[in-house]
């Protein structure tokens, strides 16, 4: 009988390990939806009200990686780290894209981040499908590899 | 205060009594001035020098990134001001901004590489209008006009007038017409505050939507006597200022009740002030 529960904590811990080793995919995920949400509300901020950057971060603070990365950010205006779940390319755009903020008048501001918004649409799509197809895949593995552990036990 | 210089400033500024301070002068690659206890001497690590080689000096990209800091992070937030010249910190300070004016049309639409900052430090002094209040709104609100060159302290006199109205004459209501933020930075009473607008714009709005009795303004142009005439015709009591360093008889818009001189060496404290015939009641 303890065998048998033996078993099942060995198929259920490495499922899991599957599910923990996908979260940078999740992360991505999530924090490309979060930074496409602040790119729309702090245009229309910026764009009625002219509402200061500072008002925008505050309504992202504690959320996530991506409240923990804008308060990074906060500190100096400027980052210069890298995300580890996300690609070069994407830390790049992340780089980019902060080093613009708030850095010129509206009508160029608006100029750049037009032109962001399609990179943040698509990276938000990307990662989204990455999240489902590798949280998918790193269970089914993980399940898998629980299974032959187990049959090699028996 | 003084969160937007850079840190090198930063430091400085902790050896000077900031009420001594009134303009702080950057230029890129040039020695820091200040006007300190009404001189201008440099400003080094330990505080101010009359030596220029121990002045500190700030680099272009530590004024772009002060006027940044200015503008809270947010030069989109700012730039109406910027094409003007001018920023207002969050904490009150008026920054004059130099650089190359950008022109699309004959129409300014950004200021560009700014390499000299002139930061006027202000002093919220309360009593330095008793006098000039005692003479001018003591009996009943009347309209006046400080005159002076710039730096004189008008500003800080007005916003302590505007202070002292409301206290004497809560019935009425005070309208300040605030164009660069620099009026309202500190304690003015219970007035409502149009912040950023022209004057036009403000007497015009204001006086439709905020209904005042008194309104209070900073540094009249020449193009804006007739919005002020038009209030004072409506009934409205006007309190302003304006740059005029000669004397008093010259200047032309004699619609006034009373006029404020400050042509002192201290400043704030007027040097005459006349009633509409021009009599000095000093």
């Amino acid at each position: 009988m303890i065998s048998y529960i033996l078993y099942i904590c060995i198929v259920l811990f490495l499922t899991y390990i599957g599910y923990f080793l996908s979260g940078k995919y999740r992360s991505a995920k999530k924090f490309y939806a979060a930074w496409e949400r602040f790119h729309q509300i702090f245009l229309t901020e910026a764009g009625y009200t002219r509402r200061p950057l500072q008002e925008v971060i505050e309504k992202f603070r504690g959320q996530d990686e991506f409240g923990a990365f804008l308060a990074e950010y906060e500190k100096k205006h400027a980052w210069d780290g890298k995300m580890d779940f996300f690609t070069k390319e994407d830390n790049d755009f992340l780089r980019e894209y902060f080093s613009c903020l708030g850095r010129t008048d509206f009508k160029a501001q608006k100029e750049y981040f037009d032109g962001a918004a399609k990179k943040l649409a698509a990276g938000r799509e990307r990662t989204e499908k990455d999240a489902l197809r590798y949280t998918d895949l790193y269970i089914k593995l993980g399940f898998l590899l629980g299974l032959i552990i187990v049959i090699l036990l028996l | 205060m003084y969160d937007f210089l850079p840190p090198s400033l930063k430091t400085a500024m902790q050896n000077l009594n900031s009420n001594l301070l009134y303009e702080l002068r950057l230029r890129a690659e040039r020695p820091v001035k200040v006007n300190y206890r009404g001189e201008y001497l440099f400003l080094g690590e330990d505080g101010v020098t009359p030596r220029r080689e121990r002045a500190i000096v700030v680099s272009a990209r530590e004024i772009a990134d002060c006027v940044f800091a200015a503008c809270d992070y947010s030069v989109y937030s700012c730039s109406e001001e910027m094409k003007e010249c001018f920023l207002t910190s969050k904490t009150g300070e008026r920054i004059g901004l130099g650089g190359t004016l950008v022109r699309e049309n004959g129409k300014i639409i950004a200021l560009r590489d700014v390499r000299s900052l002139c930061i006027r430090i202000p002093h919220p002094v309360q009593g330095c209008a008793d006098k000039i209040f005692s003479l001018c709104e003591a009996d009943r609100p009347r309209n006046c006009i400080l005159l002076s060159a710039p730096g004189y302290g008008k500003t800080t006199v007005l916003r302590e007038l505007c202070r002292l109205l409301g206290e004497k004459y809560p019935e009425k209501n005070i309208l300040i017409a605030d164009e660069r933020g620099e009026l309202s930075a500190f304690d003015t009473g219970d007035a409502d505050v149009l912040l950023f607008g022209g004057k036009r714009e403000a007497f015009s709005f204001g006086l439709r939507a905020l209904r005042p009795d008194i309104i209070v303004t900073d540094e009249l142009q020449e193009e804006e006597y007739a919005a002020v005439q038009s209030a004072m015709d409506a009934g409205l009591i006007v309190i302003a200022s304006a740059h005029f360093g000669k004397e008093v008889h010259s200047f032309a818009h004699r619609i006034f009740e009373r006029y404020v001189c400050f042509n002192n060496e201290k400043i704030g404290q007027a040097s005459a002030i006349y009633d509409e015939n021009l009599k000095n009641l000093l």
